[in-house]
């Protein structure tokens, strides 16, 4: 499973006629955790929403799994198991949390497996089966980042992207969702994360894309990455 | 005394029609942030549907609600990718002079065929009397045909899958299209039932009352008041606000001249637009 999985190849991409993206090309190896980390402002959000089609490329590629998804919109490409769980959550506010993660099963790809996946995430999050019947506003910001992700897996992802996991949350809550991330590389997810708690995010993947200005001056094995002088400084505070 | 009585009962029952038209206005704008001034013309095509319909076939006009509906939906995809799918997501005066624009060009040919004399249809099932007073069997069958279809489309968006992608786009566009939902068919979708509720009520107004092409513009006014009583996008409460004014209608038309009641109405519109900007069912929310 070391195929590459995910594909970035010199993705240009912006807001109207700001330029966020210079180029960028990524290879997200099957199976694998990869990381991006970077400055705030660096263009990571974009870059996510730039693969999922929500943010229309200016040139470059992207692939799945071989397959030339560029042009497609968003809806289609989650039909193909390309998953995003967005920075600021975005749930739906006048939905309860088990509509939340009913409408994670909403494609022809995830519905088959709704059943078996919802227990799933109840396993993984009970606080969320307690709340089914709440409307998800009324939940606490931890508890909507576990309807975010419960309504990724949902999603039956074949590329689970994650758009800061841990941001605003309590650090027991935040080692708790990291721990989710690791059992669910083991079950074969291909993981990509983007965090703002670099320590942690070097830790537990595999290959890490530093994104600055828009483009990737570093990349390599997370362990090798976490001992650069470079990265140290800048986003280790060391 | 029971004068009163009697008319605020059918204000109670037209209401509930007016809530029916309304409903569609604000399924449209809750959805898609589309202000639908293509919606009074609806209204219009409803009854002309229904006086065509009803002399072609002559069976009960209440039964004809279902094709009429079908025509709706029709009507409404064919709306939406004139007029509509390209100015979603622009200002909202693109949407406005777009619909107004297919307004105008359906009342114009709206008067080029049947001119703007007035059209009934002529049906009418018994009424029940009560003392001195009956109540007729239309506006009975008006009203709970109005009730039943608001039900339909409640249940529709509470149960059914396309239903529930209606309120995820509603809820968040974005999200709605990271789960899977096309939310350009998904919008499609929403304006057709939007356009099929206002041609439903038009077609249950032309049983009460006679109707010109022009008759619409008054209910489009009605259901704007209504809209905003209930809150924008809150289809169910359009019901209720609906009935509401109908009580109001029903309450003030034994004193005062029949003319004066757009003008009540729209003072009540401003009203509340000033003192509950979000609708009398919300609560203030940050
Ligand atoms: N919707 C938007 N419209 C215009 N500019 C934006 C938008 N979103 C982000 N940007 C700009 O794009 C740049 C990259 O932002 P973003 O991708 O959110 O970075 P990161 O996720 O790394 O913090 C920033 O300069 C930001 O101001
Ligand atoms: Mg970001």
């Amino acid at each position: 499973m070391s195929d590459v999985a995910l594909e970035l190849q010199n993705i240009e991409s912006g807001y109207g006629e700001v330029q966020v993206l210079w180029g960028i090309t990524l290879k997200v190896r099957g199976g694998q955790l990869t990381t991006i980390i970077g400055a705030n402002g660096a263009g990571k959000t974009t870059a996510l929403r730039t693969t999922m089609g929500s943010v229309r490329p200016w040139s470059g590629r992207v692939l799945l799994n071989g397959e030339d998804v560029t042009k497609l919109p968003p809806h289609a490409k989650a039909g193909r198991g390309l998953v995003l769980v967005p920075e600021g959550r975005q749930l739906f506010p006048d939905m309860t949390v088990a509509e939340n993660l009913e409408m994670g099963a909403y494609s022809h790809r995830a519905r088959p497996r709704q059943k078996q996946n919802l227990e799933r995430v109840y396993q993984a999050f009970p606080r969320l089966q307690e709340r089914s019947r709440q409307k998800s506003s009324t939940l606490s910001g931890g508890e909507q980042q576990m309807v975010a992700l419960g309504r990724g897996l949902m999603q039956e992802p074949a590329v689970l992207m994650i758009d800061e996991l841990s941001l605003g949350l309590a650090p027991v809550l935040a080692q708790q969702l990291f721990l989710t991330l690791k059992t669910l590389k083991e079950q074969g997810i291909t993981i990509v994360l983007v965090e703002q708690n670099v320590h942690l995010a070097l830790a537990v993947s595999d290959y890490t894309y530093v994104l600055a200005e828009g483009r990737v001056p570093i990349e390599g094995e997370s362990q090798k990455v976490a001992g650069m002088d470079e990265v140290r400084r800048a986003y280790l505070g060391l | 005394m029971s004068g009163i009585f009697a008319s605020m009962i059918d204000g109670l029952l037209i209401g509930s029609v007016y809530g029916l038209a309304a409903m569609g206005l604000s399924l449209i704008w809750g959805v898609m942030d589309v202000i639908n001034l293509t919606h009074g013309a609806m209204i219009a095509l409803g009854m002309f549907g229904m006086y065509l319909l009803f002399n072609a076939t002559a069976i009960n006009a209440y039964l004809l609600l279902a094709p009429m509906i079908a025509g709706g939906l029709i009507l409404g995809v064919i709306i939406y990718w004139l007029a509509v799918n390209w100015v979603v997501d622009r200002p909202i005066l693109m949407s406005l002079l777009s619909t107004f624009a297919v307004n105008m060009m359906v009342i114009g040919i709206g008067t080029a065929i049947w001119s703007t004399s007035p059209y009934n249809v002529d049906f009418s099932v018994p009424g029940i009397t009560v003392g001195e007073y009956t109540f007729t069997g239309n506006h009975m069958f008006a009203a709970l045909s109005a009730v039943l279809i608001a039900l339909l489309l409640e249940m529709f968006l509470r149960r059914t899958r396309t239903g529930k992608a209606i309120r995820a786009v509603a809820d968040n566009r974005d999200a709605a299209e990271l789960m899977g939902i096309s939310s350009t068919r998904v919008l499609m979708v929403a304006f057709a039932i939007g356009i099929a509720l206002a041609v439903a009520s038009g077609a249950l107004v032309s049983t009460l009352f006679p109707f010109t092409i022009l008759s619409g513009a008054g209910y489009q006014l009605k259901s704007f008041v209504v809209t905003v009583l209930a809150g924008l996008g809150k289809p169910f409460g359009a019901l209720v606000a609906g009935v509401l004014l109908g009580l109001l209608e029903g309450a003030v038309s034994p004193f005062i001249a029949i003319s004066w009641i757009p003008l009540i109405e729209f003072g009540l519109f401003v009203l509340v637009l000033i003192v509950f900007p979000r609708g009398i069912f919300s609560r203030a929310t940050a």
